[in-house]
Protein backbone atom coordinates (compact mmCIF):
# COMPACT_ATOMS: atom_id res chain seq x y z
CA UNK A 1 0.00 0.00 0.00
CA UNK A 2 1.25 3.48 -0.81
CA UNK A 3 0.08 6.28 1.46
CA UNK A 4 -0.26 9.98 0.84
CA UNK A 5 1.54 10.81 4.05
CA UNK A 6 2.05 14.55 3.87
CA UNK A 7 1.43 17.34 1.38
CA UNK A 8 1.93 21.08 1.24
CA UNK A 9 1.50 23.95 -1.17
CA UNK A 10 3.01 27.40 -0.65
CA UNK A 11 0.98 30.51 -1.21
CA UNK A 12 0.59 31.10 -4.96
CA UNK A 13 1.00 34.51 -6.57
CA UNK A 14 4.07 36.75 -6.44
CA UNK A 15 7.19 35.45 -4.72
CA UNK A 16 9.70 38.14 -5.63
CA UNK A 17 13.27 36.90 -5.59
CA UNK A 18 12.25 33.24 -5.62
CA UNK A 19 13.40 30.59 -8.07
CA UNK A 20 12.34 26.98 -8.67
CA UNK A 21 14.90 25.55 -6.25
CA UNK A 22 13.92 27.91 -3.44
CA UNK A 23 10.22 27.18 -3.90
CA UNK A 24 10.93 23.45 -4.03
CA UNK A 25 13.09 23.69 -0.91
CA UNK A 26 10.41 25.46 1.13
CA UNK A 27 7.78 22.95 0.05
CA UNK A 28 9.96 19.89 0.63
CA UNK A 29 11.06 21.05 4.07
CA UNK A 30 7.46 21.67 5.07
CA UNK A 31 6.48 18.14 4.09
CA UNK A 32 9.44 16.60 5.95
CA UNK A 33 8.56 18.59 9.05
CA UNK A 34 4.92 17.56 8.81
CA UNK A 35 5.94 13.89 8.55
CA UNK A 36 8.60 14.24 11.25
CA UNK A 37 11.13 12.80 8.84
CA UNK A 38 14.85 13.44 8.39
CA UNK A 39 16.40 13.92 4.96
CA UNK A 40 18.14 10.55 5.20
CA UNK A 41 14.81 8.72 5.27
CA UNK A 42 13.93 9.95 1.78
CA UNK A 43 15.03 7.18 -0.60
CA UNK A 44 13.10 8.33 -3.67
CA UNK A 45 12.80 11.73 -5.35
CA UNK A 46 10.47 12.67 -8.17
CA UNK A 47 10.59 16.20 -9.57
CA UNK A 48 8.77 17.99 -12.34
CA UNK A 49 10.21 20.64 -14.62
CA UNK A 50 10.33 24.43 -14.55
CA UNK A 51 10.24 26.68 -17.61
CA UNK A 52 12.31 29.23 -15.66
CA UNK A 53 15.00 26.62 -14.89
CA UNK A 54 15.41 24.32 -17.85
CA UNK A 55 17.84 21.66 -16.62
CA UNK A 56 18.92 18.24 -17.88
CA UNK A 57 18.77 16.73 -14.39
CA UNK A 58 16.40 18.74 -12.25
CA UNK A 59 15.85 15.91 -9.74
CA UNK A 60 19.57 15.49 -9.10
CA UNK A 61 20.06 19.25 -9.12
CA UNK A 62 17.46 19.56 -6.39
CA UNK A 63 18.72 16.52 -4.47
CA UNK A 64 22.18 18.06 -4.23
CA UNK A 65 20.83 21.45 -3.30
CA UNK A 66 18.42 20.17 -0.66
CA UNK A 67 20.71 17.50 0.70
CA UNK A 68 19.27 14.20 -0.47
CA UNK A 69 21.08 11.10 -1.72
CA UNK A 70 18.14 8.97 -2.88
CA UNK A 71 18.39 5.58 -4.53
CA UNK A 72 15.91 6.73 -7.16
CA UNK A 73 15.60 10.24 -8.65
CA UNK A 74 13.85 11.28 -11.83
CA UNK A 75 12.23 14.33 -13.37
CA UNK A 76 8.90 13.93 -15.13
CA UNK A 77 7.45 15.98 -17.98
CA UNK A 78 3.74 15.54 -18.68
CA UNK A 79 2.59 19.15 -18.90
CA UNK A 80 -0.38 19.75 -16.65
CA UNK A 81 -0.61 16.04 -15.85
CA UNK A 82 2.86 16.09 -14.27
CA UNK A 83 1.74 16.55 -10.67
CA UNK A 84 -0.62 13.58 -10.74
CA UNK A 85 1.84 11.64 -12.91
CA UNK A 86 4.65 12.11 -10.39
CA UNK A 87 2.42 10.82 -7.60
CA UNK A 88 1.46 7.87 -9.79
CA UNK A 89 5.16 7.09 -10.28
CA UNK A 90 5.89 7.49 -6.57
CA UNK A 91 3.12 5.05 -5.77
CA UNK A 92 4.61 2.51 -8.19
CA UNK A 93 8.01 2.94 -6.55
CA UNK A 94 6.56 2.29 -3.10
CA UNK A 95 4.27 -0.54 -4.21
CA UNK A 96 7.15 -2.31 -5.95
CA UNK A 97 9.34 -2.06 -2.87
CA UNK A 98 11.87 0.08 -4.72
CA UNK A 99 11.49 2.92 -2.22
CA UNK A 100 9.85 3.49 1.15
CA UNK A 101 9.59 7.27 1.18
CA UNK A 102 9.30 9.17 -2.07
CA UNK A 103 9.43 12.95 -2.03
CA UNK A 104 7.48 14.50 -4.92
CA UNK A 105 8.30 18.17 -5.34
CA UNK A 106 7.87 21.02 -7.80
CA UNK A 107 8.13 24.78 -7.82
CA UNK A 108 8.43 27.61 -10.28
CA UNK A 109 8.61 31.40 -10.31
CA UNK A 110 6.59 31.41 -13.51
CA UNK A 111 5.14 34.86 -12.76
CA UNK A 112 8.17 36.84 -11.65
CA UNK A 113 10.94 34.76 -13.25
CA UNK A 114 10.08 35.67 -16.82
CA UNK A 115 7.84 38.02 -18.74
CA UNK A 116 4.26 36.98 -19.33
CA UNK A 117 5.14 37.04 -23.02
CA UNK A 118 7.90 34.48 -22.42
CA UNK A 119 5.45 32.27 -20.51
CA UNK A 120 2.86 32.44 -23.29
CA UNK A 121 5.55 31.76 -25.89
CA UNK A 122 7.03 28.83 -23.95
CA UNK A 123 3.61 27.27 -23.52
CA UNK A 124 2.75 27.82 -27.19
CA UNK A 125 5.40 25.21 -28.00
CA UNK A 126 2.73 22.73 -26.99
CA UNK A 127 1.42 23.35 -30.52
CA UNK A 128 2.87 21.51 -33.53
CA UNK A 129 5.78 23.45 -35.08
CA UNK A 130 4.72 23.00 -38.70
CA UNK A 131 1.03 22.18 -38.51
CA UNK A 132 -0.19 24.55 -35.79
CA UNK A 133 2.34 27.18 -34.66
CA UNK A 134 2.28 29.07 -38.00
CA UNK A 135 -1.42 29.86 -37.46
CA UNK A 136 -0.40 31.81 -34.36
CA UNK A 137 -2.19 29.35 -32.09
CA UNK A 138 -1.54 29.64 -28.37
CA UNK A 139 -2.54 27.18 -25.64
CA UNK A 140 -5.68 29.22 -24.92
CA UNK A 141 -6.54 29.12 -28.63
CA UNK A 142 -6.23 25.33 -28.66
CA UNK A 143 -8.47 25.03 -25.59
CA UNK A 144 -10.83 27.54 -27.18
CA UNK A 145 -11.18 25.19 -30.15
CA UNK A 146 -12.09 22.45 -27.69
CA UNK A 147 -14.47 24.85 -25.93
CA UNK A 148 -16.25 25.92 -29.10
CA UNK A 149 -16.74 22.31 -30.08
CA UNK A 150 -17.89 21.39 -26.56
CA UNK A 151 -20.49 24.16 -26.52
CA UNK A 152 -21.64 23.22 -30.03
CA UNK A 153 -21.93 19.52 -29.24
CA UNK A 154 -23.54 19.73 -25.80
CA UNK A 155 -25.69 22.84 -26.12
CA UNK A 156 -24.08 24.29 -22.99
CA UNK A 157 -23.50 28.04 -22.98
CA UNK A 158 -20.56 30.26 -22.12
CA UNK A 159 -22.40 31.38 -18.99
CA UNK A 160 -22.37 27.78 -17.76
CA UNK A 161 -18.59 27.70 -18.09
CA UNK A 162 -18.48 31.03 -16.25
CA UNK A 163 -20.24 29.41 -13.29
CA UNK A 164 -17.16 27.24 -12.77
CA UNK A 165 -14.89 30.30 -12.63
CA UNK A 166 -17.23 31.91 -10.10
CA UNK A 167 -17.13 28.81 -7.91
CA UNK A 168 -13.33 28.60 -7.98
CA UNK A 169 -13.08 32.26 -7.02
CA UNK A 170 -15.55 31.81 -4.17
CA UNK A 171 -13.47 28.90 -2.88
CA UNK A 172 -10.23 30.87 -3.20
CA UNK A 173 -11.68 33.71 -1.15
CA UNK A 174 -11.63 31.36 1.87
CA UNK A 175 -8.09 30.16 1.21
CA UNK A 176 -5.03 31.86 2.65
CA UNK A 177 -2.40 32.17 -0.06
CA UNK A 178 -4.74 32.18 -3.05
CA UNK A 179 -3.50 34.25 -5.99
CA UNK A 180 -6.91 35.68 -6.88
CA UNK A 181 -9.59 36.18 -4.25
CA UNK A 182 -11.74 39.17 -5.28
CA UNK A 183 -15.31 37.94 -5.81
CA UNK A 184 -16.56 37.64 -9.39
CA UNK A 185 -19.93 36.97 -10.98
CA UNK A 186 -20.90 35.14 -14.15
CA UNK A 187 -21.50 38.55 -15.72
CA UNK A 188 -17.93 39.58 -14.82
CA UNK A 189 -16.58 36.48 -16.54
CA UNK A 190 -18.65 37.05 -19.66
CA UNK A 191 -17.66 40.72 -19.79
CA UNK A 192 -13.95 40.09 -19.29
CA UNK A 193 -11.53 40.61 -22.16
CA UNK A 194 -11.79 37.94 -24.85
CA UNK A 195 -8.63 35.83 -25.10
CA UNK A 196 -9.65 33.18 -27.62
CA UNK A 197 -13.40 33.03 -28.02
CA UNK A 198 -15.40 31.59 -26.38
CA UNK A 199 -12.78 31.86 -23.61
CA UNK A 200 -12.49 35.18 -21.81
CA UNK A 201 -9.79 36.30 -19.40
CA UNK A 202 -11.68 35.00 -16.37
CA UNK A 203 -12.12 31.59 -18.02
CA UNK A 204 -8.32 31.27 -17.86
CA UNK A 205 -6.06 30.55 -14.90
CA UNK A 206 -3.48 33.15 -13.89
CA UNK A 207 0.29 32.68 -14.14
CA UNK A 208 1.70 32.38 -10.61
CA UNK A 209 4.79 31.65 -8.56
CA UNK A 210 4.56 28.79 -6.12
CA UNK A 211 5.72 25.41 -4.97
CA UNK A 212 4.29 22.17 -3.63
CA UNK A 213 5.46 18.85 -2.27
CA UNK A 214 3.92 15.50 -1.45
CA UNK A 215 5.34 12.56 0.48
CA UNK A 216 4.31 9.11 -0.73
CA UNK A 217 5.26 6.49 1.81
CA UNK A 218 4.97 2.81 2.69
CA UNK A 219 3.79 3.95 6.13
CA UNK A 220 0.68 5.98 6.78
CA UNK A 221 2.25 8.18 9.44
CA UNK A 222 0.22 9.88 12.15
CA UNK A 223 -3.36 11.02 11.70
CA UNK A 224 -6.05 9.50 9.49
CA UNK A 225 -4.38 7.25 6.88
CA UNK A 226 -4.99 8.14 3.25
CA UNK A 227 -3.88 5.63 0.63
CA UNK A 228 -3.71 5.75 -3.15
CA UNK A 229 -5.95 2.85 -4.08
CA UNK A 230 -6.38 3.41 -7.81
CA UNK A 231 -4.46 5.01 -10.66
CA UNK A 232 -4.83 5.25 -14.39
CA UNK A 233 -3.31 7.06 -17.33
CA UNK A 234 -4.22 7.59 -20.96
CA UNK A 235 -2.39 9.40 -23.73
CA UNK A 236 -4.48 9.84 -26.85
CA UNK A 237 -2.59 12.51 -28.82
CA UNK A 238 -0.29 15.49 -28.33
CA UNK A 239 -1.80 18.10 -30.65
CA UNK A 240 -5.46 19.01 -30.81
CA UNK A 241 -5.29 18.62 -34.59
CA UNK A 242 -4.91 14.87 -34.06
CA UNK A 243 -7.19 14.55 -31.02
CA UNK A 244 -9.98 11.98 -31.20
CA UNK A 245 -13.49 13.28 -31.96
CA UNK A 246 -14.27 12.50 -28.33
CA UNK A 247 -11.84 15.20 -27.23
CA UNK A 248 -11.66 14.10 -23.60
CA UNK A 249 -11.47 10.40 -24.39
CA UNK A 250 -8.21 10.08 -22.46
CA UNK A 251 -9.86 11.35 -19.29
CA UNK A 252 -12.66 8.86 -19.73
CA UNK A 253 -10.12 6.04 -20.06
CA UNK A 254 -7.75 7.02 -17.27
CA UNK A 255 -10.56 7.72 -14.82
CA UNK A 256 -12.26 4.42 -15.58
CA UNK A 257 -8.97 2.60 -14.97
CA UNK A 258 -8.38 4.36 -11.65
CA UNK A 259 -11.91 3.72 -10.38
CA UNK A 260 -11.75 0.08 -11.46
CA UNK A 261 -8.52 -0.52 -9.60
CA UNK A 262 -9.89 1.19 -6.50
CA UNK A 263 -13.04 -0.89 -6.70
CA UNK A 264 -15.34 2.12 -6.59
CA UNK A 265 -17.58 4.06 -8.97
CA UNK A 266 -17.96 7.79 -9.55
CA UNK A 267 -20.91 7.67 -7.11
CA UNK A 268 -18.58 6.72 -4.25
CA UNK A 269 -16.42 9.81 -4.67
CA UNK A 270 -16.87 12.42 -1.94
CA UNK A 271 -14.32 15.01 -3.00
CA UNK A 272 -13.04 16.17 -6.39
CA UNK A 273 -9.58 17.54 -7.23
CA UNK A 274 -9.87 18.19 -10.96
CA UNK A 275 -7.50 20.06 -13.27
CA UNK A 276 -8.93 23.44 -14.20
CA UNK A 277 -6.51 25.36 -16.40
CA UNK A 278 -9.55 26.83 -18.16
CA UNK A 279 -13.22 26.64 -17.25
CA UNK A 280 -13.81 24.39 -20.24
CA UNK A 281 -11.06 22.03 -19.11
CA UNK A 282 -12.88 21.54 -15.83
CA UNK A 283 -16.26 21.07 -17.53
CA UNK A 284 -14.98 18.52 -20.02
CA UNK A 285 -13.04 16.57 -17.39
CA UNK A 286 -15.95 16.46 -14.94
CA UNK A 287 -18.12 15.06 -17.69
CA UNK A 288 -15.53 12.61 -19.03
CA UNK A 289 -14.92 11.30 -15.50
CA UNK A 290 -18.60 10.47 -15.22
CA UNK A 291 -19.32 13.07 -12.55
CA UNK A 292 -21.71 15.10 -14.72
CA UNK A 293 -23.90 14.36 -17.71
CA UNK A 294 -22.67 15.85 -21.01
CA UNK A 295 -23.05 19.63 -21.02
CA UNK A 296 -24.14 19.73 -17.37
CA UNK A 297 -20.96 20.59 -15.47
CA UNK A 298 -21.55 24.33 -15.40
CA UNK A 299 -25.22 23.93 -14.60
CA UNK A 300 -24.35 21.59 -11.75
CA UNK A 301 -21.88 24.17 -10.42
CA UNK A 302 -24.49 26.91 -10.69
CA UNK A 303 -26.95 24.74 -8.76
CA UNK A 304 -24.47 24.41 -5.90
CA UNK A 305 -23.61 20.76 -6.35
CA UNK A 306 -19.87 21.45 -6.15
CA UNK A 307 -19.98 24.08 -3.40
CA UNK A 308 -17.91 23.43 -0.30
CA UNK A 309 -21.25 22.78 1.44
CA UNK A 310 -22.69 20.95 -1.57
CA UNK A 311 -23.07 17.28 -2.38
CA UNK A 312 -19.66 16.91 -4.03
CA UNK A 313 -17.10 19.57 -3.13
CA UNK A 314 -14.61 20.48 -5.86
CA UNK A 315 -11.20 22.16 -5.58
CA UNK A 316 -12.15 23.83 -2.31
CA UNK A 317 -8.87 25.78 -2.27
CA UNK A 318 -9.81 27.60 -5.48
CA UNK A 319 -8.11 25.50 -8.13
CA UNK A 320 -5.79 26.70 -10.84
CA UNK A 321 -8.41 29.26 -11.84
CA UNK A 322 -8.09 31.20 -8.59
CA UNK A 323 -5.61 29.65 -6.15
CA UNK A 324 -3.28 29.94 -9.12
CA UNK A 325 -1.12 28.09 -11.61
CA UNK A 326 2.66 27.96 -11.27
CA UNK A 327 3.26 25.03 -13.61
CA UNK A 328 3.86 21.57 -12.17
CA UNK A 329 3.14 22.57 -8.56
CA UNK A 330 -0.17 24.12 -9.63
CA UNK A 331 -2.15 20.91 -9.69
CA UNK A 332 -0.27 19.56 -6.65
CA UNK A 333 -2.10 22.15 -4.57
CA UNK A 334 -5.27 20.23 -5.48
CA UNK A 335 -3.72 17.15 -3.86
CA UNK A 336 -2.64 19.04 -0.76
CA UNK A 337 -6.18 20.34 -0.34
CA UNK A 338 -7.67 16.88 -0.89
CA UNK A 339 -5.48 15.48 1.89
CA UNK A 340 -6.51 18.25 4.27
CA UNK A 341 -10.18 17.62 3.55
CA UNK A 342 -9.85 13.85 3.91
CA UNK A 343 -8.09 14.23 7.26
CA UNK A 344 -10.62 16.73 8.52
CA UNK A 345 -7.81 19.26 8.79
CA UNK A 346 -8.97 21.95 6.36
CA UNK A 347 -9.86 24.39 9.15
CA UNK A 348 -12.48 26.97 8.15
CA UNK A 349 -12.72 25.34 4.70
CA UNK A 350 -13.40 21.87 6.11
CA UNK A 351 -16.32 20.25 4.35
CA UNK A 352 -19.05 18.75 6.50
CA UNK A 353 -18.12 15.09 6.25
CA UNK A 354 -14.46 14.26 5.67
CA UNK A 355 -14.71 12.21 2.46
CA UNK A 356 -13.73 8.54 2.29
CA UNK A 357 -12.84 8.71 -1.40
CA UNK A 358 -11.40 11.51 -3.48
CA UNK A 359 -10.76 11.64 -7.21
CA UNK A 360 -7.71 13.48 -8.53
CA UNK A 361 -7.40 14.18 -12.24
CA UNK A 362 -4.60 15.88 -14.15
CA UNK A 363 -4.59 16.88 -17.81
CA UNK A 364 -1.50 17.71 -19.85
CA UNK A 365 -1.20 19.30 -23.27
CA UNK A 366 -4.52 19.91 -24.99
CA UNK A 367 -6.53 17.16 -23.29
CA UNK A 368 -3.60 15.00 -24.40
CA UNK A 369 -2.14 13.29 -21.32
CA UNK A 370 -4.34 12.17 -18.46
CA UNK A 371 -3.64 10.85 -14.99
CA UNK A 372 -6.37 9.85 -12.54
CA UNK A 373 -5.84 8.85 -8.91
CA UNK A 374 -8.27 7.59 -6.29
CA UNK A 375 -7.48 8.45 -2.68
CA UNK A 376 -9.10 6.47 0.10
CA UNK A 377 -9.22 7.11 3.83
CA UNK A 378 -8.33 3.68 5.15
CA UNK A 379 -8.18 4.27 8.90
CA UNK B 1 -2.15 29.97 -54.96
CA UNK B 2 -0.78 26.73 -53.54
CA UNK B 3 -2.72 23.69 -52.47
CA UNK B 4 -3.02 22.33 -48.96
CA UNK B 5 -0.95 19.17 -48.59
CA UNK B 6 -0.99 16.19 -46.30
CA UNK B 7 0.84 12.88 -46.04
CA UNK B 8 -0.27 9.40 -47.03
CA UNK B 9 1.40 6.06 -46.41
CA UNK B 10 2.33 4.23 -49.62
CA UNK B 11 2.03 0.90 -47.82
CA UNK B 12 -1.27 1.06 -45.93
CA UNK B 13 -2.93 4.19 -47.40
CA UNK B 14 -3.33 5.76 -43.93
CA UNK B 15 -3.29 9.55 -44.20
CA UNK B 16 -2.81 12.36 -41.71
CA UNK B 17 -2.20 16.07 -41.33
CA UNK B 18 0.80 16.66 -39.05
CA UNK B 19 4.13 16.07 -40.82
CA UNK B 20 6.14 13.06 -39.65
CA UNK B 21 8.84 10.79 -41.04
CA UNK B 22 6.94 7.51 -40.89
CA UNK B 23 3.41 6.14 -40.93
CA UNK B 24 1.90 6.17 -37.41
CA UNK B 25 -0.32 3.23 -38.32
CA UNK B 26 2.02 0.67 -39.93
CA UNK B 27 5.45 2.25 -39.57
CA UNK B 28 5.91 2.53 -43.32
CA UNK B 29 8.65 4.91 -44.40
CA UNK B 30 7.53 5.53 -47.96
CA UNK B 31 5.25 8.53 -47.67
CA UNK B 32 3.31 10.26 -50.42
CA UNK B 33 2.47 13.96 -50.39
CA UNK B 34 -1.18 14.45 -51.28
CA UNK B 35 -2.69 17.69 -52.57
CA UNK B 36 -6.09 18.43 -51.09
CA UNK B 37 -8.84 19.90 -53.23
CA UNK B 38 -9.18 22.33 -50.33
CA UNK B 39 -12.78 21.48 -49.57
CA UNK B 40 -13.90 20.59 -46.09
CA UNK B 41 -16.05 21.37 -43.09
CA UNK B 42 -15.44 23.44 -39.96
CA UNK B 43 -14.91 21.15 -36.95
CA UNK B 44 -14.28 24.04 -34.58
CA UNK B 45 -13.31 27.70 -34.70
CA UNK B 46 -12.06 30.38 -32.32
CA UNK B 47 -11.34 34.07 -32.63
CA UNK B 48 -7.90 34.61 -31.18
CA UNK B 49 -7.36 38.02 -29.61
CA UNK B 50 -3.78 37.70 -28.46
CA UNK B 51 -0.64 37.23 -30.55
CA UNK B 52 1.61 34.34 -29.50
CA UNK B 53 4.41 36.79 -28.67
CA UNK B 54 5.06 40.51 -28.82
CA UNK B 55 7.22 40.38 -31.94
CA UNK B 56 4.66 38.40 -33.91
CA UNK B 57 4.31 40.17 -37.26
CA UNK B 58 0.50 40.04 -37.49
CA UNK B 59 -1.98 41.97 -35.37
CA UNK B 60 -4.85 40.01 -33.81
CA UNK B 61 -7.66 39.15 -33.91
CA UNK B 62 -7.82 36.30 -36.40
CA UNK B 63 -9.87 33.13 -36.62
CA UNK B 64 -8.20 29.77 -36.10
CA UNK B 65 -10.16 26.71 -37.15
CA UNK B 66 -9.90 22.97 -37.29
CA UNK B 67 -11.09 21.84 -40.70
CA UNK B 68 -12.07 18.31 -41.65
CA UNK B 69 -10.84 17.98 -45.24
CA UNK B 70 -13.07 15.98 -47.53
CA UNK B 71 -10.07 13.70 -48.14
CA UNK B 72 -10.11 12.75 -44.43
CA UNK B 73 -7.41 14.49 -42.40
CA UNK B 74 -8.28 17.25 -39.92
CA UNK B 75 -6.00 20.27 -40.20
CA UNK B 76 -5.54 23.57 -38.39
CA UNK B 77 -5.78 26.74 -40.41
CA UNK B 78 -7.39 30.15 -40.61
CA UNK B 79 -10.99 30.97 -41.35
CA UNK B 80 -11.33 34.25 -43.22
CA UNK B 81 -15.01 34.83 -42.55
CA UNK B 82 -17.57 34.10 -39.86
CA UNK B 83 -18.31 30.53 -40.93
CA UNK B 84 -19.51 28.46 -38.00
CA UNK B 85 -18.99 24.88 -36.91
CA UNK B 86 -20.34 22.58 -39.60
CA UNK B 87 -19.97 25.16 -42.40
CA UNK B 88 -18.59 24.01 -45.74
CA UNK B 89 -15.32 25.73 -46.60
CA UNK B 90 -12.85 26.04 -49.43
CA UNK B 91 -9.21 26.88 -48.85
CA UNK B 92 -5.59 27.03 -49.96
CA UNK B 93 -2.21 28.00 -48.53
CA UNK B 94 -1.69 31.70 -47.82
CA UNK B 95 1.21 33.69 -46.39
CA UNK B 96 0.79 34.71 -42.73
CA UNK B 97 3.41 35.99 -40.34
CA UNK B 98 6.28 34.84 -42.53
CA UNK B 99 4.94 31.31 -43.03
CA UNK B 100 2.33 29.61 -45.19
CA UNK B 101 -0.94 28.73 -43.47
CA UNK B 102 -4.04 26.90 -44.75
CA UNK B 103 -6.73 29.54 -45.10
CA UNK B 104 -10.43 28.92 -45.69
CA UNK B 105 -13.62 30.65 -46.70
CA UNK B 106 -17.05 29.33 -45.88
CA UNK B 107 -19.56 28.71 -48.65
CA UNK B 108 -23.32 28.25 -48.49
CA UNK B 109 -24.23 25.04 -46.72
CA UNK B 110 -24.87 22.05 -48.93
Amino acid sequence: MAYLRAAYATAFGRHDGSDPLSLMRVSAQHVLDEAGMERGAIDGLVCGYATTLPHLMLATRFAESFGLTPRFAQAVQMGGATGAGMIHLARLLVASGTCRNVLVVAGENRLTGQSRDASVQALAQVAHPQGEVPTGATVPACYALAAARYLHTTGAQASHLAALAVLMRRNAARTHGAHLSAPITEADVLASRPIAEPLKLLDCCPISDGGAAVLISAEAGSGPAVAITGAGQAHTHQHITEAPDDLALGARQSCAAALLEAGVTAHDIGYLAIYDSFTVTLAMLLEACGICAPGQAGKDARAGRFDAAGALPLNTHGGLLSYGHCGVAGAMAHVSEALLQMRGAAGPRQIAAAPTHALIHGDGGILSSHVSLVLERVA
Amino acid sequence: MSAIRFQKCASCAHQWALARAGCPSCGGRELLVQESAGRGRVYSVTIQHRAPHKDFPEAPPWRIALIDLDEGPRIMGHLEDDGRIGARVQGHMKPFGGAMVPSFNSKPKE
